[in-house]
């Protein structure tokens, strides 16, 4: 070749090159993406045929993606190759191009994909696509047109051409992951308001009414497995719980939204809260699933007397707060395990005569069993320290141990739901 | 995680070393299940190894239990460190599984019905 061929290739092959980076700068859809560059390898190579194959990491197999030529819908998606078979094979496995100048005097050739599709190659360009030096596929451009073998110089513009197309398919893929990962988030947020919509958003604060009563649900992620709820059962009686789903998330969050519709379904045919334990059992003994269980505290409030009765089902103790004593009392029954584990369980009813200025506080594990940067846990006892006269009715009241629990915690990740409610009597 | 089985008399022993929370949790069971599917008669479970639980590791016990009642089988957990044994005592989960203090007491346990 002569100095002016030669640099008449070189400026054609530079043309090309910008070629191919504004295709790869004009869709981010894959497949076209691929093709379109592939065409352009193939005229610049003056190759009959192309093709790119990725590697599924799941099956550890090298896939055509790519084929063009005039044999391509029998190879494009069909082919398949593993690791270190045939000449693509071996590109993946050593990371490196090669020219194949003759297939048939090359014992790497894999040909019984030229016996199954009737297509005869005789020389190969073959390159790895690779990210940060591992490889995800291999790109290849058979057979020139004018018989003459692939060049050295041909070589060295498919490496570019490789490079550019290895990272216009990373970025492809990490954009359709990004958008993934936002249709996620996406349908987390619709999920986390249709359960906070679950738990009562509005609490009753008329000054008819002998008691106040206020509760927050945080989960530790988007949807979580603790819950609350109260229902006025008659002009009475208040029905009103609180409880933690084992596990976390989705699952729990699931089995969370069903317990409260049982409550609110067996809560107008349980005699005491004791009762309502026993159907809350066999409900979700019925559906068992995966060992998951929940702790729950239910509690009937008479509206009219301040008399209030306590069921546990292995929750944690109400917290008593009072008013008359100055002091605070742990609501402890003697009986009770967490619902869902086993048939024919006792429950029993405990019998809290509230007086004026008395508060009766409910909270999840979340609360006590948050940590800070010290990695110290926040305890059952600093809970109780928290609880000082005057107590603040119940909003301020649950706001107020909640902006602690935030101090508390620092810059430390919230790891568990958080749940906390406040009942008192006026 | 490490879980290792070994097998004494007409029980399986399970021994789990690590954490089980939301993550390994799900290693846990499918050994369980695995027992499970082995027709083992009775299942010990010895969690000196284990220095956190959540309740989805305790959900995955809790399971390993109904599954072990159906077939009249026994579940028995030892060697609780005191960590553990808080997290069965407070949700009263101390009442639920049969929790012994070694092996061998355990092994006894299982033969005295």
């Amino acid at each position: 070749m002569s100095n002016v061929e030669q640099l008449r290739q070189k400026i054609n092959d530079l043309t090309s090159l910008i070629d191919v980076t504004s295709i790869i700068t004009s869709t981010l859809d894959l497949d076209e993406l691929m093709s379109l560059v592939m065409e352009k390898a193939q005229e610049v190579m003056h190759a009959e045929a192309s093709s790119i194959m990725l590697l599924n990491e799941d099956t550890g197999l090298l896939e055509c993606e790519i084929a063009l030529g005039k044999v391509q819908d029998k190879v494009k998606n069909k082919i398949q190759l593993k690791i270190g078979q045939g000449i693509a094979g071996w590109v993946a496995q050593t990371g490196e191009a090669i020219i194949v100048p003759d297939v048939s005097s090359d014992s790497r050739f894999f040909s019984d994909i030229d016996q199954n599709t009737g297509f005869q190659t005789r020389s190969i360009l073959a390159a790895p696509l690779k990210v940060k030096d591992k490889v995800i596929g291999v790109a290849e451009v058979i057979n020139r047109l004018d018989a003459h073998p692939f060049t050295k110089e041909n070589l060295e513009i498919f490496e570019t051409f490789c490079r550019q197309v290895a990272l216009a398919i990373e970025n492809a893929r990490m954009h359709h992951y990004m958008l993934e990962q936002q249709r996620l988030r996406q349908q987390l947020e619709s999920a986390h308001r249709i359960q906070q919509s679950f738990m009562p958003q509005s609490f009753p604060d008329s000054a008819q009414e002998r008691f106040l009563i206020y509760g927050k649900n945080i989960p530790a992620t988007a949807v979580g497995g603790d819950l609350f709820d109260f229902v006025k059962l008659d002009e009475n009686r208040l029905a009103i719980v609180l409880g933690d789903v084992s596990g976390k998330g989705i699952p729990a969050a699931l089995f969370m939204a069903r317990l409260i519709s049982d409550f609110r379904y067996y809560c107008n045919r349980a005699e005491s809260p004791a009762d309502l334990m026993e159907f809350l059992n066999q409900a979700l003994l019925q559906r068992s699933q995966q060992g998951m269980f929940v702790s729950l505290v239910s509690m009937l409030l008479d509206m009219k007397t301040g008399k209030l009765i306590i069921s546990n089902a292995g929750h944690l103790p109400p917290l008593w707060w009072r008013e008359t004593d100055n002091r605070i009392e742990r609501v402890e029954n003697e009986a009770g395990i967490p619902l869902g584990i086993l048939e024919d369980v006792d429950f029993d009813n405990q019998i809290v005569n509230l007086q004026p200025g008395d508060t009766i506080l409910l909270y999840t594990d979340g609360v006590i069993e948050s940590h800070n940067e010290k990695n110290q846990m926040y305890t059952l006892d600093r809970l109780v320290q928290e609880i000082r006269p005057p107590v603040p009715e119940p909003h301020d009241f649950i706001e107020q141990l909640i902006n602690e629990l935030k101090r508390f915690q620092g810059a430390v990740n919230q790891h568990d739901d958080i749940t906390l409610l406040a009942l008192r009597w006026r | 995680m490490e879980l290792v089985v070994f097998e004494k008399q007409n029980a399986a022993i399970l021994k789990i070393v690590g954490d089980v929370d939301l993550y390994s949790s799900p290693q846990v069971r499918k050994k369980i299940l695995a027992l499970m599917k082995k027709k083992t008669e009775n299942l010990l479970v010895d969690l000196d190894g284990v220095s956190y639980m959540d309740s989805s590791g305790v959900a995955t016990l809790v399971e390993a239990l109904q599954l072990m009642k159906k077939r009249r089988g026994k579940l028995k957990l030892f060697n609780l460190r005191p960590a553990i044994r808080d997290v069965f005592e407070l949700s009263r989960l101390d009442k639920v599984f049969d929790i012994c203090e070694d092996e061998n007491q355990a092994m006894a346990a299982i033969s005295e019905g």
